[in-house]
């Protein structure tokens, strides 16, 4: 088969659907190889279960984890949620999909191999923002799901599939592999101007051959790049090209009808990502099927708007909240451990001790310690005790709109609030809104920055940030709202009051969507003051929020800043003269 | 040199580093790191989909002839640093089992996303990589021996960055980002596709001349690396160049006294490399930004014009 293609992301794929896609997955792969092991993973999974350990003893058997391949056999991890991903299974598949080597070194165990696993996940469009775009990246291979929430379409798409015929392409695995041209390299490097990895050219590029491979063709064609483009999405209605070939015997045995790769279109017209395809899809898997439409019927009866299918370009990802590395403890002592475990450490104190990993760590010495047969003898340094997820019970939410401050001392102005996270031992988040940034276009946007505690040593640094030109208020309260859902909402976090402080004079001049586009607004009036109260009404939802509005002082649009407190409903100060700068 | 060539290898997965398209800055610090390997080792960043990874294995491969010792990002303490082999002390024997540290002695120790390493396993390289010493006190095990390799990291910026104490510990720092030029992308492309093909040939059990081709120029490349390498020793640097090093270093305010002394040993590598017996300021102009870019005080941004320009003028005071 074609390498580098078993990152496979379907976006609003219904569970039933991702379902009956690893089922015919699966079928393709026995086809070709062997038939391969099936793996699920979801949000429990930690490193011990995804890598497994060592046998050590009779009533602890060696565990393979789910990760670690049998013999080089072929393996499908599904994922029935990417966002939902444990962190520990998010940076395993980060270094896994698409890599040449595995390299396991975990507790004894020291094994490379050449991994022989698909992956197939599904996201939701609306939430591929939680998702790392490096993780992303790492699934070369996008389908959109049909928008049909009829159960029996899935039915009908699998009764369909047992058909004989769309195997047939599969036999030709040993097949020449087809040749190509010139024109067809510039076509397929022209197609990704924008994007931020290579992997999309490749991908795109060893799609058109796989195709080709599976209709036993010995030369690419407009017709087999085109239907790659298609499968990802990025074909304009305008340039799709008919496929005329016709998948028997007679095309797989001979050269006919093949059609060599011709200039079709001028390359920078095609697939530019920054515009959503018009492509009406009728048929996600028609190259596979090869044009058996009347074996496939599912996709052929639900017309779709294939937009393009890397989302994750045009919108801004919350990863800093999802990043992959692994969080600070900010609780050293703490008496009661709340956070989700994500690993052991040598435990110092004896709470939380891990003893499944403690009787681990002690058992391969018992031969040496001249234990009695049947009795564990325990010395202090077995101990192991659980590494756990960040979990605070306050933070401190600062919003700070630098274009409406710039004499003031900020430091003695939040101190009131300093005193109480340091009091709280809360981390805190600082949205700026309005800096200046080396790219001005990039002003245009408000940034977030997360500190263990007041104690950070980048305080000083945020609270000075230069001033810019634009004021994306209410992108700065986008991420506000977003940082409360994670912190307030998500999963089994155990934060339990969140203070929210603004300051700002409420003259936020950015609309949310040029902070999204990075277009420059011109002739805004009060769009982007109507999104920062738009997204206030949503903020004041939140329960266990305290939220305080602080403004300058000002003598024009005072009303402003008080719109934004009643919005929030929120308590609302101005600054003491006293708290400028001389 | 078909002979040479087994499926089932390891090595064979990776595009030879012959046939890399593009990738200039890293390919020099790479060869750099190898001709001079006090140099530390690189560290590559770029965003996804760059080529970061194919190119460190593919010189690992070219100049050692097996894949890099490879420290995953989920490696446990006992394997970095070495314990026992546990199948032996179930059967009371106690064997010891040596750690990456130590397979990578005399190597290249390769880290795939080295930003997102346990925060305690970059310390224990961090005292390796200070001292050039393994102290192994775990497990019953008290051990020190002398141990050096080429620490070659990758790192994706958007996953956040390396604390300054690691990063200070990679002699250089390779930026690397998208090929724009459509002729490059196209370049990419053909020889991701031929590596593809040739695969499959072996696969079918038949040669491939693209492979032992481009194995042979592998092993060209190889030899003038070693040649460069024993030049190395006798390529000077005036006292005048290292005034320029050390200038430079000031002027981009290095953070420390590492950044004008890899400055200077890189431009003595890249005099070997050029089979010169001395450096000259354009060796040092064109090794500086692997030199200093992480010694810089806003080592979080990419180099870029900016910092062309002052390089250009802080230079201009000696030609």
């Amino acid at each position: 088969m074609v390498p580098g293609l078993k990152g496979i992301l379907i976006l609003d794929a219904h569970p039933q659907l991702l379902v009956l896609m690893k089922d015919i997955l699966s079928e393709i792969i026995s086809i070709v190889v062997n038939p391969p092991d099936h793996v699920y993973l979801s949000s429990i999974e930690d490193e011990d279960t995804l890598w497994g350990n060592k046998s050590i003893s009779s009533f602890l058997p060696s565990y393979t984890g789910l990760l670690r391949e049998n013999n080089g056999l072929p393996r499908i991890v599904t994922i029935p949620d990417i966002t939902r991903l444990s962190l520990a299974a998010q940076r395993a598949c980060v270094v896994s999909i698409g890599s040449d080597i595995i390299s396991l070194e975990r507790h004894g165990q020291h094994e490379s191999w050449i991994p022989n696993t698909w992956w197939l996940a599904a996201c939701s469009r609306r939430d591929i923002g939680d998702v790392s775009p490096h993780l992303l990246d790492r699934f070369t291979l996008r389908l959109q799901s049909p928008l049909t929430t009829d159960i029996s379409d899935y039915e009908q798409f699998s009764c369909s599939m047992n058909s004989d015929n769309w195997k047939i392409g599969l036999a030709s695995i040993n097949k020449p592999w087809p040749v190509w041209d010139d024109k067809f390299l510039s076509f397929v490097a022209a197609m990704f101007p924008n994007a931020t990895s290579m992997r999309r050219d490749i991908t795109l590029a060893r799609l058109t051959i796989a195709l080709a491979r599976i209709k036993g063709q010995i030369q690419i064609t407009n017709a087999d790049v085109i239907d790659a483009a298609e499968l990802l999405g990025v074909i304009p209605e305008a340039k799709r090209y008919h496929n005329h070939i016709s998948y028997n015997q007679d095309t797989i045995d001979g050269d006919k009808d093949i059609e060599p790769f011709t200039d079709i279109s001028e390359p920078q017209s095609v697939g530019n990502l920054s515009e959503p395809s018009k492509l009406l899809k009728k048929d996600v898997d028609e190259v596979i099927s090869s044009k058996q439409e009347s074996d496939i019927e599912l996709f052929d009866n639900t017309d779709i708007l294939i937009e393009d299918l890397y989302p994750e370009d045009k919108i801004i990802s919350n990863h800093d909240i999802y990043s992959l590395q692994i969080p600070i403890s900010t609780h050293k002592f703490r008496i009661k451990p709340q956070g989700v475990h994500i690993g052991v450490k040598s435990a110092t104190t004896l709470s939380d001790i891990a003893i499944v990993p403690t009787i681990l760590s002690s058992i391969i010495y018992q031969p040496i310690r001249r234990s009695k047969k049947g009795k564990l003898k325990l010395f202090l340094s077995d101990l192991k005790s659980y590494r756990r997820l960040t979990v605070s019970k306050s933070i401190l939410i600062l919003l700070i709109d630098y274009t409406s401050l710039k004499e003031v001392d900020l430091e003695k102005v939040l101190e009131y609030h300093f005193q109480w996270a340091y009091k709280e031992r809360s981390p805190i988040v600082i949205i700026q809104v309005g800096i200046e940034r080396e790219d001005a276009l990039y002003e245009l946007r408000a940034y977030k920055i997360e500190m263990k505690n007041v104690l950070s040593p980048n305080m000083a640094k945020a609270l000075n940030a230069f001033p810019g030109k634009a004021t994306p208020l209410a992108h700065g309260f986008e991420l506000v709202l977003k940082t409360l859902q994670n912190i307030l909402n998500r999963g089994r976090n155990t934060i339990n009051a969140a203070r929210l402080v603004i300051l700002t004079d409420g003259r936020g001049n950015v609309p949310l969507n040029a902070s999204y586009t990075l277009n420059y607004p011109y002739g805004i009036k009060r769009e982007g003051i109507e999104d920062t109260l738009s997204i206030a009404d949503k903020i004041r939802d939140f329960q266990r929020l305290e939220s305080f509005v602080i403004s300058p002082l000002i003598s024009t649009y005072v009303n402003l800043p008080l719109n934004i407190a009643g919005a929030l409903d929120a308590s609302f100060e101005v600054i003491d003269t006293y708290l400028y700068k001389r | 040199m078909e002979a040479q060539i087994n499926l089932n290898s390891f090595s064979l997965r990776v595009l030879p580093y012959s046939r890399i398209v593009g990738q200039k800055t890293l390919k020099l610090g790479l060869e750099l790191a190898f001709i001079a390997p006090r140099l530390g080792g690189v560290l590559i960043s770029g965003h996804r989909g760059t080529g970061k990874s194919t190119t460190a294995r593919a010189f690992s491969i070219m100049v050692s002839k097996s894949m890099p010792v490879t420290l995953p990002i989920n490696a446990t303490e006992d394997r970095v640093i070495g314990g026992w082999k546990i199948d032996a002390l179930m059967n009371r024997k106690a064997r010891p089992q040596p750690g990456l540290l130590e397979d990578a002695n005399g190597k290249l120790l390769y880290i795939d996303e080295v930003n997102l390493l346990d925060d305690h396993i970059v310390n224990i390289i961090l005292d390796v990589t200070s001292t050039g010493i393994l102290t192994i006190q775990r497990e019953g095990r008290n051990e020190s021996k002398p141990i050096q390799f080429m620490l070659v990291g990758t790192m994706n910026p958007e996953e956040g960055n390396l604390r300054p104490q690691l990063l200070d510990r990679f002699g250089l720092m390779a930026d690397i980002s998208i090929e724009k030029d459509i002729n490059i992308r196209s370049q990419i492309l053909q020889t991701v596709l031929e590596f593809d093909a040739a695969i499959f040939e072996l696969q079918q059990k038949k040669k491939s001349s693209w492979i032992t081709q481009a194995y042979k120029d592998n092993n060209y490349c190889y030899q003038s690396l070693i040649t460069a390498r024993e030049k190395f020793a006798d390529t000077t640097l005036s006292t005048d160049n290292k005034e320029v090093c050390i200038h430079i270093a000031m002027g981009f305010q290095s953070e420390s006294h590492r950044g004008d002394y890899i400055l200077a040993l890189a431009a003595r590598a890249l005099a070997a490399r050029e089979g010169m017996s001395a450096v000259t300021i354009e060796h040092i102009r064109t090794v500086a930004p692997l030199a200093l870019q992480h010694r810089r005080q806003n080592f979080n941004q990419s180099w870029n014009k900016n910092d062309d320009d002052l390089l250009t003028r802080l230079i201009s005071k000696y030609e």
